[in-house]
């Protein structure tokens, strides 16, 4: 935002409160600036301390429809350029890995299952797997706690015999993580070297504070950065940050986009001032398009 | 949806509670991990040492200086 002040054009920022404010008196008005940047779109459930409600379920899908109204309405209006727009579609886990498996990337086997038989029926004995959420994950919190998720390596002992439809992935033999932030066809990618921590080796987000992991700038082969632009089209996200593994085999495997793009790691790590380029792209944009 | 706990129960317990198989959220409820609200504190740099010999190899291993910005 900062840079695209310095360039002399206007633009806003909004986060979930400054929709919710600004719906309450213009709801069907113009968000107000030719620029929008929408960053984060965050599901905080704010939960009681002793009881789990079916009115936390419900003020998700009512704030999500309100979300859903506000990207489509900034989307269709003349001189309001979105990055990272997200809907139903585009931020679907399966969706994404059946049109990444289409577009030729390689990706890990994955099941859909409900029951302790299924594990050993659909993965060979001995194979870890893992399992995750089929959305963006739990996260619940109050004003002492949070609650998060990651993925995990599934436990037998742990595993009830019946459960809520669960997604499951073979565990891939990593030898690092790559993140890559996409901008219109464009790749900015960085390697993260998550497996000299036994807390990160499965999922680099489970944070090793007092020693992390280095993340440094990657280069990803030309034909992988192709399939993610045929990706990125097909799902038609202008932007997003790209998660893949690459396996001790060699193999450069895609797990998931996440439409909301978290950049500024990446950015830094790598030098890479991606705040730049964004500011750069909306001015192209809202110059050649408005 | 309607699990009730007692008061000295968290809620993370209640998410995760199974007896005789009978559970009634996705598998990745089981993992989940509860901390601290203020705990979550990442560190972006360190000056400890790593091997990253073996990457620096790499034919992708992309040499940026912020010189070149």
């Amino acid at each position: 935002m900062d840079w695209i002040h310095h360039c002399g054009y206007p633009c806003q920022i909004f986060y979930f409160n400054d929709i919710v404010n600004f719906s309450k008196t213009n709801l069907f008005d113009t968000p107000g600036g030719p620029m929008v940047f929408f960053v984060r779109n965050q599901y905080d459930w704010l939960i009681e301390k002793t009881e789990i409600s079916n009115a936390n379920f419900s003020l998700f899908f009512e704030r999500r429809e309100l979300l859903n109204f506000f990207f489509e309405k900034i989307n269709s209006e003349e001189g309001c350029h979105v990055i990272n727009f997200t809907n139903n579609y585009n931020g679907n886990k399966l969706i994404q890995l059946n049109l990444a498996s289409k577009v030729g990337m390689k990706i890990p086997r994955t099941a859909i299952i409900t029951d302790k038989t299924a594990l050993s029926e659909m993965f060979d004995q001995g194979q870890e797997v893992v399992t995750k959420s089929l959305h963006k994950g739990l996260v619940m919190k109050d004003k002492q706690r949070i609650i998060l998720n990651y993925t995990s390596v599934i436990l037998a002992h742990k595993t009830p015999e019946t459960f809520f439809p669960s997604l499951v992935q073979e565990r891939i033999d990593k030898a690092y993580e790559i993140r890559t932030f996409y901008l219109q066809g464009k790749c900015y990618s960085a390697a993260i070297l998550s497996q000299v921590s036994e807390e990160t080796e499965v999922d680099f987000r489970k944070y090793n504070s007092s020693r992390p992991n280095r993340i440094i700038p990657y280069q990803l082969p030309e034909i992988v950065e192709q399939q993610i632009d045929e990706l990125m089209q097909a799902l038609n996200l202008s932007s997003g940050s790209i998660d893949l593994i690459k396996s001790r085999d060699g193999d450069f495997v895609f797990l998931e986009v996440n439409p909301h793009g978290h950049f500024g790691f990446v950015s830094s790590h790598c030098n890479y001032y991606l705040e730049k380029e964004i500011a750069n792209h909306l001015i192209y944009e809202y110059q050649n398009h408005s | 949806m309607s699990t009730k706990t007692t008061p000295e129960k968290s809620i993370l317990q209640s998410l995760q509670q199974h007896d005789n198989g009978k559970y009634m959220f996705p598998l990745y409820f089981l993992y989940a991990e509860e901390m601290d609200s203020g705990k979550q504190v990442i560190t972006l740099s360190s000056n400890e040492k790593y091997n990253t010999s073996h990457f620096e190899t790499s034919p992708f291993y992309k040499q940026i200086s912020p010189l070149t910005y």
